[in-house]
């Protein structure tokens, strides 16, 4: 029988740039874990002592070797994965370089078994610091197990680098879910010490594995869209301030885990044409393309990639993002508990209702999928799709804060400020003439760092395009001799803080100025929160909230508007629908 | 504690307290008044700290003792009943009764050990003041005062000399200037100069006070008091710290614009019903003798004009300016007519009253960019 593996040709071995594989015991998982996928494995169990700098154990039951290729595989460059130097272009496979056996056996203790089911028996081989030291016949259910101890016995200047068994734990925790987002249909497990670190079923979609990996409580926007090439597979964040506790962004291009800055670009970019706000939305993309597309042999951890058309791959996933962005109607709805879960609880006004921290924020759509059976289906269909033209009826104010809207499918509860905000950012987006300027009699000093100082004197010009006229006043001060008559002057302060911060953060300021002062224009001229409206002035914010693009979230991200939804109501006071149907 | 008072004063009182209580608590007793009865009276005080309102009223008394109460909801409960006796006693140790004719609420209290105390009203160097006239003064300025209270000079430069009294307000795009000769106050001569800057929530909440007579006025180490008929205002020294007014006031401006205050006041406002918010544009063009205000909306396309009825001395000038602020001036000037004094576009204009005015008042407004 003719074992898989070659040695490459030399050719191919050229092309494969030389360096470290192994840096630290997460690496020698995530080439382990990769072998065992390649390998078709469904069950992945990895076990670890002392952070992995003791031991790492990765067992599979994946289609194994044979006994020559279990002894080729530790050979460089050895690998079944690729023969020719044009496979390298198409590599549809994790591993391709055929250097992780060897790179960690040379720096290890290590021991496999193996059974590909096609020879009687299995194969046991040892190998201490590159040395095979030896080799039987063993027998063994199918699949690979690998062993490394000692990682870097022989190579005390690493070990040196290495973290606490907590860290190198976390690295490793790291690598075993990424892993197992690119892998939902692979059942994963990790042990540290003997003890449970993770454990998930195979699942049969991304999203389930998100669910298992990344917490129940992240809700995500998916969307699934082909264009040109690029197939997408995405999973965003709702674009609110805070709407996942931590935040997160994986990118997985055909199945691999890759590090990209194109594609985080252009994540950031359609939120903040969305959200008029520099974020870095958390996500988890899957892109599957050709793999003719992409060059993954960038670096020997190969968790970078180029994209041969880069602008391509960004426009696409650019406007797929924007697309499902755009699809969005939501609101931050309130769950009431489930009956029968407030009755165990004897404070009944803590079990009608969850502080909103606590529970996650939910989108209207999401909460649609989540409905639950007892409600009929018509009354879900019903909701309105949009609130533009929806009609409505004030209710009132509460607490001076908050305007209460009743529509056909529940009571709405919207952030007075924010609502005002939202609507008169669109009016000054809309006329994006130059706003009133109001020039100071009193011009406005301000003390500045020297970074600060240089920051805003080098925009000055684009800033008094803006309407804002500064001068220097002193080696690190600066005049404000005129801004926008809708920024005030506690507003110009307000606003000038932020974009020194941002000169800071963000480096470059004239692609935020925009978005920045129409924000501040906006905020500073809304009404405020704690304070008593007529009813016609509610039902007019309300109004014009309602005709907005974007009417529930402000130019902040914050969101403006709490849903109390119709079926939840009747569900709460154990209502059956019967006559409330809208 | 128990005591019977007159509903319609209370509800007053509670009214000007709720002024000096801020919106934003920091300290839970901060929200709450104290009221301390004895004597045949009632004495209510709130404070914020900074601003600080004590006022007495006669009252009915059982018997003595004191509480504290949210403002708030004492002014709403207060509100809310018929018009007439109002009878307050203590319930428990925490709770107090409120009732009027067959109604009652009971309200729970917080220990009256708990409330700040006051500053005392200083029993001597007290200098008395024309009441009516000194709150005409601080009317002219309190509109000009910085809201945002984060910014140094919030409030008014006060100077008071055996000759004069005066005060300057400013926000940074106007400023407002006012000053009256000695005689019309009867100071003392040899009174030393003052020189402070006047809280705004102090000016705001005399100016609320029913106007009286005669205002004392005295200066502690750390506080300045008003007391306005039974009422006294005390305001916790800010740093002085004031823009150079003078300095600010433009010399040499050579176009002359004079125009009626009540025609001027309905043209503005018409002015500003289709501006948005906050920034009311609103351009005036002279050209030979012809006066035409223009202001232009919010929304694409809306705008409006007419004539104004003015004489003007000058060559062609066109300017823009916040029409609220012209408004702001107009509503107190108390005058017939005002001049303006224009140099150009971009600097400021110098408007003053026209006729006999028993003071100097100024009123010191930046134009817009057009
Ligand atoms: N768990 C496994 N199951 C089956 N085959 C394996 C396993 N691990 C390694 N191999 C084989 O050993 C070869 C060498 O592995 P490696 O050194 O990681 O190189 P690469 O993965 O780049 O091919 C692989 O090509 C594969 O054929
Ligand atoms: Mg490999
Ligand atoms: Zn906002």
């Amino acid at each position: 029988m003719m074992g898989r593996i070659k040695i490459l040709a030399s050719d191919v071995a050229g092309k494969i740039a030389a360096g470290e594989v192994v840096e630290r015991p997460a690496s020698a998982v995530k080439e382990l874990v990769e072998n065992s996928m390649d390998a078709g494995a469904t069950r992945i169990l990895i076990a670890i002592e002392d952070g992995g700098k003791q031991m790492i154990r990765v067992e599979d039951d994946g289609c194994g070797m044979s006994r020559d290729d279990a002894l080729l595989s530790f050979e460089r460059h050895a690998t079944s994965k690729l023969r020719t130097a044009a496979d390298l272009l198409r590599v549809s496979t994790r591993g391709f370089r055929g250097e992780a056996l060897p790179s960690i056996a040379e720096v290890s203790r290590l021991q496999l078994w193996s059974n590909d089911l096609v020879e009687e028996c299995g194969t046991y081989v040892r190998i201490s610091g590159g040395v095979k030291e030896k080799v039987e016949d063993i027998a063994l259910p199918r699949g690979t197990i690998v062993q490394v101890d000692d990682l870097f016995y022989n190579f005390p200047a690493r070990e040196k680098f290495l973290k606490t068994a907590g860290g190198e734990t976390g690295h490793i925790t790291r690598t075993v879910e990424m892993a197992a987002l690119s892998s939902p249909i692979v059942f994963f497990a990790l042990r540290s010490g003997g003890r449970k670190v993770l454990q998930w079923e195979a699942v049969e979609t991304p999203a389930a594995r998100i669910g298992q990996v990344l917490g129940k409580h992240v809700e995500l926007l998916e969307f699934d869209e082909s264009n040109g090439p690029f197939h997408w597979h995405g999973f965003i964040a709702p674009p609110l301030e805070r709407s996942v506790e931590k935040p997160f962004q994986h990118f997985f291009v055909n199945g691999r885990p890759v590090k990209d800055r194109t594609l985080g670009f252009a994540l950031r970019r359609a939120y903040q044409e969305y959200l008029q706000r520099d974020t870095n939305p958390s996500a988890v993309i899957y892109l599957e393309v050709d793999p003719g597309m992409v060059d993954v042999n960038v670096h020997p951890a190969k968790t970078e990639i180029k994209f041969l058309e880069s602008n391509d791959a960004f426009r696409s996933l650019h406007a797929a993002t924007k697309r499902r962005l755009g699809k969005m109607q939501t609101f931050v709805a309130v769950h009431l508990s489930e009956p029968g879960q407030g009755a165990e609880d004897p404070i009944a006004g803590k079990a009608a209702l969850p502080p909103l921290p606590a529970r996650p924020l939910h989108t209207q759509e999401q909460s649609h999928c989540s409905a639950p059976q007892a409600v009929p289906s018509q009354m879900q269909l019903d909701a309105p799709t949009s609130l533009r033209d929806s009609p409505f009826t004030v209710l009132g104010q509460y607490m001076e804060s908050f305007i209460v809207v009743s529509t056909r499918d529940g009571i709405l509860v919207i952030d007075q400020h924010n609502a005002h905000e939202r609507a008169l950012y669109e009016d000054y987006c809309a006329h994006t003439s130059v706003p009133s300027i109001q020039k100071f009699l009193i011009p406005l000093i301000m003390d500045l760092s020297d970074e600060a100082f240089n920051a805003i004197m080098e925009n000055a010009p684009s800033l008094s395009t803006h309407g804002l006229h500064i001068e220097a006043a002193g080696p690190r001060s600066i005049a404000i001799r005129e801004a926008p008559a809708q920024l005030g002057e506690a507003g110009a302060i307000a606003f000038l803080a932020e974009l020194v911060h941002s000169a800071e953060t963000a480096g470059d300021l004239r692609a935020f100025l925009d978005f920045h002062l129409l924000r501040s224009m906006a905020c500073h001229s809304a009404i405020k929160i704690n304070m008593p409206l007529t009813p016609e002035k509610m039902e007019s914010i309300i109004r014009n909230l309602f005709a907005t693009s974007t009417p529930m979230v402000c130019p902040h991200g914050r969101p403006i508007i709490v849903k109390l939804r119709l079926d939840e109501i009747l569900r709460g006071l154990r209502r059956n629908t019967q006559g409330f149907s809208s | 504690m128990e005591f019977t008072v007159k509903k319609s004063e209370l509800e007053h009182n509670l009214q000007l307290m709720q002024g000096v209580v801020e919106t934003k608590i920091t300290m839970p007793i901060l929200a709450n008044i104290l009221i301390q009865a004895e004597d045949e009276q009632v004495r209510l005080k709130a404070t914020d700290l900074e601003v600080g309102i004590e006022t007495t009223m006669p009252c009915n008394l059982k018997s003595p003792g004191s509480t504290t109460i949210n403002v708030k909801k004492l002014y709403e409960f207060v509100k809310s009943l018929p018009d007439d006796e109002i009878h307050f006693a203590r319930e428990s140790d925490t709770r107090i009764n409120i009732t009027s004719k067959n109604v009652v609420f009971k309200i729970a209290e917080m220990p009256s050990v708990e409330f700040p105390r006051l500053p005392d009203f200083p029993v001597d160097g007290n200098l008395r003041l024309k009441g009516l006239l000194f709150c005409d003064l601080l009317k002219k300025i309190s509109f000009n005062l910085v809201v945002d209270d984060k910014k140094q000079h919030r409030g008014s430069l006060f100077v008071m000399t055996p000759d004069s009294i005066m005060l300057v307000a400013t926000d940074g795009h106007r400023m407002t200037y006012i000053k009256k000769e000695q005689e019309s106050f009867d100071l003392p001569v040899d009174l030393p100069e003052y020189r402070l800057l006047l809280n705004r929530k102090a000016i705001q909440t005399i100016l609320r006070i029913q106007p009286s007579e005669e205002i004392e006025m005295s200066l502690g180490e750390n506080h300045i008091f008003f007391r306005i008929g039974s009422t006294i205002v005390s305001s916790r020294l800010l740093e002085l710290k004031f823009p150079k007014y003078d300095k600010v006031i433009p010399r040499g401006n050579d176009k002359f614009l004079k125009i009626g205050v009540d025609s001027f006041l309905i043209s503005l406002k018409r002015a500003c019903l289709v501006t948005n918010d906050r920034a009311h544009p609103a351009q005036i063009t002279m050209s030979g003798h012809q006066v035409e205000l223009r202001s232009i909306g919010a929304e694409i396309g809306s705008e409006h004009r007419e004539p104004l009825q003015a004489e003007y001395d000058g060559e062609d000038l066109e300017i823009r300016f916040n029409a609220q602020y012209l408004i702001d001036f107009l509503q107190v000037v108390g005058c017939e007519h005002i001049r303006m004094e224009l140099k150009d576009a971009d600097r400021a204009v110098l408007i003053r009253p026209m006729g006999e005015m028993s003071y100097e008042y100024l009123y010191v407004l930046m134009p817009m960019r057009i």
